[in-house]
């Protein structure tokens, strides 16, 4: 390899011509050359290609359009509804993230905001009954309400949309017993007739906004 | 080895004629890639903007235009429209004039689509910011942008085929396959793409699989070959040695064009949308192995025992760092694409990490490499500071080094939280605030990068360096 | 490999089968998948936005939602039910809820939680007020504000009734006499907010 190259005098900055030298000897544009293909590579190539195959073969649910995306080919159980207070505790703890968000994790509330769920006469004290609690959880609660001494006015949303009687029966359920609270289990059966007890010209109460209930309606109950 | 040129008289015959092609492309390719400067200028400073947004909320936080899901979209758009095409185009257009042997026609014409695609990207970028961004990932740009980037991305597409056409050379290069592949499918894939989801769209969650279709596809027949395809031609150029293994380049050509075109709905993992389609597309990730290993073995075998030059070459540092990054994102993506993966993976960080790597620290450190190679034959003018030339490389490499081990390992235990119904959601966004800080602080060292590239660029294009030295004869 | 047609045909024919299986073949048998009729026991599902929800749609889309937000519930089977059991829904998203939307707003990143039930999580009142800070509802939350959706003017004769009451830190911001009320893009998307429900049964979703 010949090294000709013209006055270096004249690149008085030593710095860039050491990293330029090697582009100022510009070489023929590229080619190619003939190596064989690497056995382990082609070996390689074929298992995956089995791989590819009986995956595709596996999880394409048998290329339907309503056979959608899972992660078990099988059908999953859906979630087992709960058959003793005791699982209507844990599936109540997990529904409780939820509530949690504006209820806080303890059940303390946020003061002046949220009101707490722990040591509530409203849950167990003697404001407390499965009929209001229900219709608070279904459908929601606006207006100003006192707990514990404090004053709330933030309004809460209503679940009877989102969740199922069993769902709700075991929120409140854990809720009740959450804490130091101790109040009785309530029943998927109770939640359904506060549904039915709400049904007006056969139309379901609203589990939104407008369908909240208030204080003042509450008071008028059990 | 290269076998040197018989004399000297027929090396310096070729370094005349390399030197015709040069000036017949000066036009077009400089302006292409000062354009893409600019926008990756813009797109780093929207990046940092939004990066900061995301752990300090309130910055900024008043005026519509500024707002993170608006500043978002026109990152990503300025960088992938802006920045990573227009850096294709360039180094696609000079590397095939040069791989052809044959000088540029129709010069002005490709300088014009040049400044169509700017004219484009600057309506669709106002539009976004305005709030008429359309939020469909890839083709937020609204209405009045795609046609005129269809129009450019045709006229850029046709004169790189006429001059494939017009050819000297018989033999068609490996970068030659990969070049023409990118030019024949963007164009199809960014029409079918508009019409399908904006102008006549499918229904419902068709469009998602048109959507991501399309979107995977830019990364994998778009900006994958133009890298690859830059990669295959400066390591041997560089090294003055031929790529080791035509055989390798074809089954890597070919599996590549049909696994990675099958890869996009991995997106859609989990969605509303039937399985067999998200499993064809794990399938074709997975089978991405094959291309990527032929490719990896190809560049290292023609690297190998010639690594020390990685010393003296700053366009072998980007386009090796490059290269190696390719494949490590590859693997990464074929194993985030099975499902058990992608149950703790999908819609954290983690993917925005691995998105980062590839067009990053593949695809933005590979045309870098390019740059530095190509512009100062263009220009007749050395780069000014060798100094900052090392500022960019380390600020880069380092700033996605940091940028993506943070998000990875943010995303991650994102993902693993997220899937534990026992921690609750705010818990989940606290956690993740050190990590996104890290990602701030990598992408600022790598807007530093670019300030020193767009800085040296600059100074070169106005003519402030030394003569490059094209006049000595030719070493072998 | 030294054909340009061969070259430009085999390029043709990989593109094509991926454009078969990725685009015509869902198209074939998802792209006329209409909503449910209405019945005795239950009204249309999806049902037709009203035109101010389809403005906050668009409102939506105009400020990036999607980039932090998904709109999809994942199956059951996926990391042990988590999003069902996290609230964001009863049941997993199918094709048949997304008929109705041009464009379909999936979104790919969780940085904030799914949205595709939180009409049935969060009352308007809550949600102008998160909207206008989210940190005002949600300490710790890294959303972006959005008080361009809101406007401050001078209280008229009553006070309206969409003012805002501000809590916390932002209580007491407002200059004297005046009220923070949303402007009909915010109450566009918070209309759009609310119609995000898919808790209707479908048997399709059954798993």
């Amino acid at each position: 390899m010949s090294e000709k190259t013209p006055d270096t005098a004249d690149r008085a900055d030593a710095d860039v011509p050491e990293m330029m030298q090697p582009l100022w000897r510009e070489h023929e544009e590229p080619r190619d050359g003939f190596e064989p293909v690497p056995f382990w590579l082609t070996a390689l190539g074929g298992a995956f290609l089995f791989f590819g195959g009986w995956y595709l073969a596996t999880y394409s649910g048998a290329y339907r359009g309503d056979a959608l995306d899972r992660t078990a080919p099988a059908a999953a159980e859906s979630e087992p509804v709960p058959q003793s207070v005791e699982q209507q505790v844990e599936l109540g703890r997990r529904l409780y993230a939820t509530c949690a968000v504006c209820h806080q994790a303890e059940g303390g509330g946020l003061p002046g905001v949220y009101p707490p769920l722990k040591d509530s006469e409203w849950v167990t004290g003697d404001r407390a009954s499965v009929e209001k609690l229900a219709r608070i959880v279904l459908y929601g609660l606006r207006g100003e309400v006192t707990v514990r001494g404090e004053k709330y006015t933030a309004p809460m949303p209503g679940f009877g949309g989102l969740w199922k009687d069993y769902q709700i029966a075991a929120v409140l359920t854990f809720i009740r017993s959450a804490w130091g609270n101790k109040g009785g289990p309530v029943t998927a059966e109770q939640i359904a007739a506060v549904r039915t007890a709400e049904r007006k010209d056969g139309v379901d109460r609203p589990p939104t906004g407008s369908g909240a209930v208030t204080p003042e309606e509450l008071g008028k109950l059990p | 080895m290269n076998s040197p040129p018989a004399d000297p008289a027929t090396a310096a015959r070729a370094a005349d004629a390399r030197r015709a092609i040069d000036t017949s492309c000066r036009g077009p390719v400089l302006t292409y890639l000062a354009s893409a400067t600019f926008w990756l200028v813009g797109g780093s400073l929207f990046a940092l903007v939004a990066s900061i947004k995301m752990h300090a909320p309130d910055w900024l936080g008043g005026p519509g235009w500024l707002t993170f899901g608006r500043v978002r979209q026109t990152h990503l758009n300025t960088v992938a429209y802006g920045w990573s095409s227009m850096a294709a185009v360039a180094a696609a257009v000079w590397m095939t004039c040069r791989l052809c042997r044959i000088e540029l026609r129709y010069a002005r014409f490709l300088t014009a689509a040049a400044w169509l695609w700017n004219v484009g990207i600057a309506v669709g970028t106002v539009g976004i910011l305005a709030g008429y961004g359309s939020s469909i990932e890839w083709l937020e740009f609204p209405r009045a942008a795609p046609p005129i980037l269809a129009l450019s991305l045709g006229m850029a597409a046709a004169v790189v085929i006429a001059t494939f056409l017009r050819r000297r050379e018989e033999h068609v290069y490996v970068t030659q396959w990969y070049v023409l592949g990118a030019f024949f499918w963007m164009p199809v894939l960014y029409v079918a793409a508009v019409i399908l989801t904006r102008e006549m769209p499918v229904r419902g969650v068709v469009q998602a699989s048109v959507n991501w279709w399309y979107a995977h596809n830019v990364l994998g027949l778009w900006v994958t070959p133009v890298g690859v395809g830059t990669a295959y031609y400066l390591i041997p150029k560089v090294l003055g040695r031929p790529v080791y293994s035509y055989y390798l380049s074809v089954l890597g050509f070919w599996s590549l064009a049909l696994f990675y075109s099958w890869a996009g709905m991995h997106h859609l993992i989990g969605g509303p949308v039937p399985a067999w389609m998200v499993t064809a597309s794990i399938v074709g990730s997975v089978m991405m192995v094959i291309p990527v290993g032929a490719v990896a073995v190809n560049h290292h075998m023609t690297m190998k025992d010639h690594f020390r030059e990685l010393r003296h070459s700053p366009t072998l540092r980007f386009v090796v760092f490059g290269a190696v990054s390719y494949t490590a994102v590859s693997v990464q993506g074929s194993i985030e694409s099975l499902r058990r993966f992608s149950e703790v993976a999908h819609f954290t960080h983690y993917t925005v990490g691995h998105a980062h790597l590839g067009l990053y620290a593949f695809f933005a450190m590979t045309m870098f490499g390019a740059a530095y190679y190509f512009v100062p034959r263009l220009t007749g003018v050395e780069w000014a500071s060798a100094r900052l030339i090392r500022l960019h490389f380390w600020s880069s490499a380092v700033g996605i080094m940091i940028y993506f081990v943070s998000l990875t390992v943010g995303g991650w235990f994102q993902g693993l939280a997220l899937l534990d119904t026992d921690v609750k959601f705010i818990q989940i966004v606290r956690e993740t605030v050190p990590y996104l800080i890290g990602r701030s602080v990598g992408g600022t060292l790598m807007t530093v990068g670019h300030l020193a590239f767009a800085v040296l660029l600059v100074l070169n294009l106005l003519g402030k360096g030394k003569p490059f030295g094209e006049t000595q004869p030719l070493a072998a | 490999m030294d054909r340009g047609l061969f070259i430009f045909f085999g390029c043709l024919l990989t593109f094509t089968s991926a454009w078969l299986g990725l685009v015509l073949a869902p198209h074939l048998q998802l792209g006329e998948l209409e909503p449910v009729a209405a019945s005795e026991v239950a009204a249309a599902y999806p049902r037709p936005r009203t035109e101010e929800e389809e403005q906050g749609r668009k409102v939506y889309q105009a400020n990036g939602c999607i980039y932090c937000h998904s709109q999809q519930v994942r199956s059951g089977t996926f990391g042990n039910n988590a999003d069902i059991a996290r609230g964001w829904g009863t049941r997993r998203s199918v094709p048949r809820d997304y008929v109705n939307d041009t464009p379909v707003l999936l979104g790919t990143m969780r940085t904030g939680p799914d949205l595709a039930n939180v009409g049935r999580r969060w009352s308007a009142d809550w949600q102008y007020k998160h909207l206008y800070n989210p940190r005002m509802m949600t300490p710790g939350s890294i959303m972006p504000p959005f008080p361009f959706l809101f406007e401050v003017r001078p209280v008229g004769e009553t006070p309206s009734p969409d003012a805002l009451v501000l809590t916390g830190p932002w209580a007491g911001t407002l200059p004297a006499g005046h009220e923070l009320v949303p402007t009909p893009d915010a109450k566009a998307i918070v209309a759009y907010l609310l119609s995000l429900d898919q808790s209707a049964d479908l048997p399709e979703a059954r798993e």
